[in-house]
């Protein structure tokens, strides 16, 4: 599903260039559930973005589904990530003034679904992640745990090929960081390609394979 | 202080913006108080102004109140035991040609009764006398032309060239204020002309009451008295005729008072509100007009000040993690509270001092001066000053007042924790006062609107004459002496199709000569132009019934539509009223006086002076001029300025446009519709500068906002659709609002114009368009900055 070509990402400023990725070369096959470890400000985070084409890199060639993608225009990045990929982060990320029912339905709405269908979705997803109660609430009204359920259901609404997610635990207590993780095995075990970045190897357990990264490199692969 | 200079860098438009808005908005403060105090203060700066009266009188119960009045009847009102001290003044000034060594200078001139003189207007004496015992004492003339000719005031004694003569400066008096009806002229004693004459309404009257007396009371029965002591004065003088009549003949002499009383009618109005009575020509003021710009002022400072209080909004929630983390580290919190506000103040204060910096640099620009009748300079305007400062410490009070309480009404432990942009409260204030803002761009978009449109209706509407295509010139003495020769020149001419021959310029003065005939059901009061025969067909006047003037005419009229439907008795060829001149024809209403007054509705007379008038002379002066519709106006207007000066004494001959002639004397309509134009335009820009500011807060905010919904697969436009949306039902919502109320302002303003443009439908999308267009641009420009912003960076943003 993925198959990155000596990707680099070089930030430049006036006065410092730095280089965030030095030369990735990986693949993730169709099914994966793939963690990302390294310490802070070893690229794990430049790493997600590229694969999650929110950002394009520097240099090399990243193919998803056989089609490089690694050089499209903000547009062309914006279309192909629309139904294809679902991110989660460690922040959560809600919009605020949204409701749970229309934080989780706006992925729809961009899609073109139609209204019917997309409350149809949207109420399945809620159930499924168990924050039907909460429809009505604002984020600012729910737990983190209930958050973050909010933002993978958010994330898997379109029914996502790919999902990405970035610390999804990092702001949680163990028993809700539990759960999230639970949730993305079972997205995964329903066949979602999962890539996620952690600093925690009791999240790292939960994958089907370990890439290390330290300055910028993949410097080892742990087939579990 | 440091967390606002950090905001002013981060945010460096939007503060320097809000800066100029506010330096902007106290600038046009004080211009526009100047003009205000300049209207509110006039004639107000004559000593005890408040027991001074102008007499006003009606020749006839149908005409209009003029302030013109015969000598004899003035002089008795003088007599009234009420009357503290009174004077005349005949009705015209003159310019004089006064010359300081071989230059000559224009100086206003002008009669004065010789006893009274300017002595009820408090006139101070600084060399010489003013009063006269006979007119060949000399002049009496004010100290800024003393000081011009002489270097001194002590003048009297000393002589003035003029022309070949030599007058005696008998007098100087001090110079009244620039904001009074009185002229600072040379005055020269009207010695007894027109004494015993009833006849000649030439004279206005002035009169200073007694402190003692109830001026209401007195003004109430002032006719009565008037009637009283004329009854009196006449029987005196006529005592001995009156002492032979018998009871018959006495009661009808009494009804003889009573009828020449019953068609006249007397009144007195204080000096201190004639500015905007508009009876004289020069009562320029205009109520409303002065309404409007206290309302302009009003307003003026309310858009700034929301303008300041919505940038201080938007801007707090970026300030509370900063001020609440020094609440941690022990502030107090009312401190902090104080230093906010001062921070406002500060800003609010630095904005007053830039504009008085502007308020300079434009006094010195003379297209600004002109736009003003008052002086705009600082120095004459100190106490101004100081209550502009004053407001603008208010403003920044006001502004900075609950932003401080809001910032600090936080936990500080919840406030270090997250983003306060978006709370709902400081969402929907900010929300009202961008409503707030839009709803009075709306309104001003449509007033302004409303002004173009009366703006382009006197300019280009009908004035019942083809202004457009004529030229005037005012005759020498010697080109007077050839005037068939001075036609037959500028007739062969391409170019020129008519010349005529006038007593006045039409449309050059607010008022002209007026002529009262007849008695009884036929006494008529009209405003009469003598001219040649080729007058009407030359300024393209169109004649409606009868016919237009020949060659062969002498001691005639044609009168206009006004006159001919007042008067039903007129006939052609018949005389106007019993031992008048005949009528001859009757042509179509002119506009030719104030737009305020609806003078195309006024009777008027034209009339060719023959042997009945030899007395009077040749008093047609001015040279007018047809011009051919597409000829080049510019270079026979050169050319007829050549012909003019080779047939004369070689002098240069001024040729004026008539159309600019006309501009002339719409001057303060104009001054207004531009200072109202200027006012609005400010406004406007001001109003902009909000909502671009609170845009640009609004969208740094939702910055996160729309990260994450560019994450998620929004594009760009859906981006800008989202944030456009909202203003979309703003300005919709207001202009629901906006529109009625600006069509009442301006049709309230309408109304003081006699003729007037009507309010047309499509105004009101237009200003919708326009308003939509700058807003919705305004929110894009910002808004595409966001929305083309990588996501990664903006979901960063906590």
């Amino acid at each position: 599903m993925i198959k990155l070509k000596n990707i680099k990402k070089v930030f430049r400023t006036d006065m410092v260039e730095t280089t965030a990725l030095g030369g990735i070369n990986m693949e993730v096959k169709d099914g994966e559930f793939v963690a990302i470890m390294g310490p802070s400000g070893c690229g794990k985070s430049t790493l997600l973005n590229i694969l999650g084409l929110l950002d394009n890199p520097t240099e090399g060639e990243y193919w998803l589904d056989n089609v490089e993608v690694g050089k499209l225009k903000e547009r062309q990045r914006t279309l192909t990530r629309r139904g294809q990929i679902g991110f989660v982060f460690q922040s959560f990320n809600l919009i605020d003034e949204l409701t749970v029912e229309q934080n989780i339905e706006l992925p729809l709405k961009y899609l073109g679904v139609p209204a019917a269908e997309r409350k149809e979705r949207v109420e399945e997803i809620m159930r499924r992640m168990a924050i039907s109660h909460r429809a009505q609430h604002y984020p600012q009204q729910l737990s983190g745990g209930q958050q973050q359920r909010v933002a993978i259901a958010r994330a898997v609404v379109v029914k996502p090929k790919l999902v990405l997610a970035d610390e999804p635990t990092g702001n949680l207590d163990t028993k809700n960081g539990r759960e999230v993780m639970e949730l993305l095995s079972q997205l995964n075990a329903e066949g979602t390609t999962v890539v996620m970045v952690t600093h925690s190897q009791r999240d790292a357990a939960y994958a089907t394979r370990t890439i290390n990264l330290l300055d910028g490199m993949v410097v080892e692969k742990t087939q579990l | 202080m440091s967390s606002l200079f950090y905001l002013a860098r981060r945010f460096k438009t939007a503060t320097a913006l809000n800066l100029f808005g506010l330096t902007v908005a106290f600038a046009a403060f004080y211009l526009f108080m100047t003009q205000v105090l300049y209207n509110a203060g006039y004639n107000r700066g004559i000593p005890d102004a408040e027991r001074l009266f102008r007499v006003e009188a009606k020749m006839n119960l149908d005409a209009p109140w003029d302030v013109n009045c015969n000598r004899p009847v003035l002089e008795m009102m003088m007599q009234l035991p009420e009357v503290e001290a009174g004077t005349i003044v005949p009705r015209w000034g003159w310019m004089q040609e006064v010359y300081q060594g071989e230059t000559p200078v224009e100086c206003a001139a002008a009669k004065i009764h010789g006893e009274s003189s300017l002595l009820p207007f408090g006139a101070e004496c600084l060399d010489g006398k003013l009063t006269w015992e006979a007119p060949a004492e000399g002049v009496i003339i004010p100290s800024s032309l003393a000081k011009r000719f002489f270097d001194t005031t002590m003048a009297a004694g000393r002589y003035l060239r003029v022309g070949e003569d030599s007058v005696r400066v008998m007098g100087v008096y001090r110079d009244f204020p620039e904001n009074c009806f009185l002229m600072n002229a040379i005055y020269s004693s009207m010695g007894e002309e027109n004494h015993n004459n009833y006849s000649e309404w030439s004279y206005n009257g002035y009169l200073l009451l007694h402190a003692a007396v109830d001026a209401e009371a007195f003004r109430a029965e002032f006719k009565e008295r008037v009637k009283a002591t004329f009854r009196k004065v006449v029987m005196a003088e006529q005592a001995d005729e009156y002492d032979k009549l018998n009871a018959e003949e006495r009661a009808e002499w009494d009804q003889q008072i009573e009828d020449y009383f019953g068609r006249l009618d007397f009144r007195l109005t204080p000096l201190t509100e004639t500015y905007f009575s508009g009876v004289n020509p020069s009562d320029t003021g205009n109520r409303t007009v002065h309404l409007i710009l206290i309302w302009a002022c009003v307003v003026i400072l309310l858009v700034a000040a929301i303008n300041f209080l919505n940038f201080t909004l938007a801007e707090s929630p970026m300030r509370v993690r900063g001020v609440n983390t020094r609440r941690v580290l022990g502030e107090q919190a009312s401190t902090l509270r104080l230093n906010l506000i001062a921070e406002t103040v500060a800003t609010a204060l630095s904005a007053f001092i830039l504009s008085l910096g502007v308020i300079y640099l434009l006094s010195q620009w003379p297209a600004i001066a002109e736009l003003f009748s008052s002086d705009i300079s600082l120095v004459n305007h100190l106490p101004l000053v100081g209550w502009t400062a004053a407001i603008a410490v208010l403003i920044g009070i006001t502004a900075g007042t609950y932003p401080a309480f809001f910032v600090t009404s936080f936990q500080p432990a919840l406030a270090l924790k997250g983003s306060f942009g978006l709370t709902p409260k400081g969402r929907q204030l900010r929300t009202a006062l961008v409503a707030l803002q839009v709803f009075i761009s709306l309104i001003l978009v449509i007033y302004i609107g409303i002004l173009y449109l009366q703006s382009h209706f006197i300019y280009h509407s009908d004035y019942g004459f083809d202004k457009d295509e004529l030229l005037y010139s005012q005759l020498s003495d010697e080109l007077k002496g050839k005037k068939d020769a001075v036609r037959a020149e500028l007739m062969q001419m391409g170019g020129v199709e008519d010349v005529a021959y006038s007593n006045v310029v039409l449309g050059s003065q607010p008022k002209y000569m007026g002529w009262g005939r007849g008695d009884g059901d036929k006494a008529v009061s009209f405003t009469c132009f003598p001219v040649d025969w080729r007058y009407l067909r030359t300024m393209g006047i169109k004649i409606i019934e009868g016919r237009d003037f020949n060659e062969h005419d002498s001691d005639c009229y044609i009168i206009n539509r006004a006159a001919r439907e007042r008067w039903s008795w007129v006939e052609m060829d018949k005389e106007l009223t019993n031992g008048d001149l005949p009528v001859v024809g009757v042509c179509e209403n002119m506009r030719y006086g104030s737009v305020h007054q609806d003078r195309a509705a006024d009777p008027v007379a034209f009339v060719i002076l023959g042997e009945r008038y030899k007395d009077w002379g040749d008093r047609l002066d001015i040279l007018n001029v047809r011009l051919a519709r597409n000829s080049n106006k510019v270079e026979l207007r050169h050319q007829i300025e050549d012909k003019l000066r080779e047939m004369g004494d070689g002098s240069e001959v001024g040729v004026r446009f008539l159309d600019q002639q006309l501009e002339n004397l719409y001057q303060e309509e104009f001054r207004f519709i531009h200072q109202v134009l200027l006012f609005s335009v400010i406004c406007l820009i001001i109003t902009l500068i909000g909502v671009f500011c609170l845009t640009l807060f609004e969208t740094e905010y939702r910055r996160k906002e729309i990260g994450i919904r560019k994450v998620f697969g929004s594009t760009e436009e859906e981006i800008l659709l989202l944030l456009s949306r909202r203003y979309v039902a703003i300005i919709l919502g207001c202009f629901v609002l906006a529109a009625p109320i600006a069509w009442y302002i301006g049709h309230q303003w309408l109304q003081s114009f006699a003729e007037r443009t009507s309010i047309h439908w499509w105004l009101f999308p237009v200003a919708l368009a326009a308003v939509s267009f700058i807003t919705l641009a305004t929110v894009c420009i910002q808004g595409w900055r966001a929305a083309t912003e990588n996501p990664v960076n903006s979901i960063k943003t906590e």
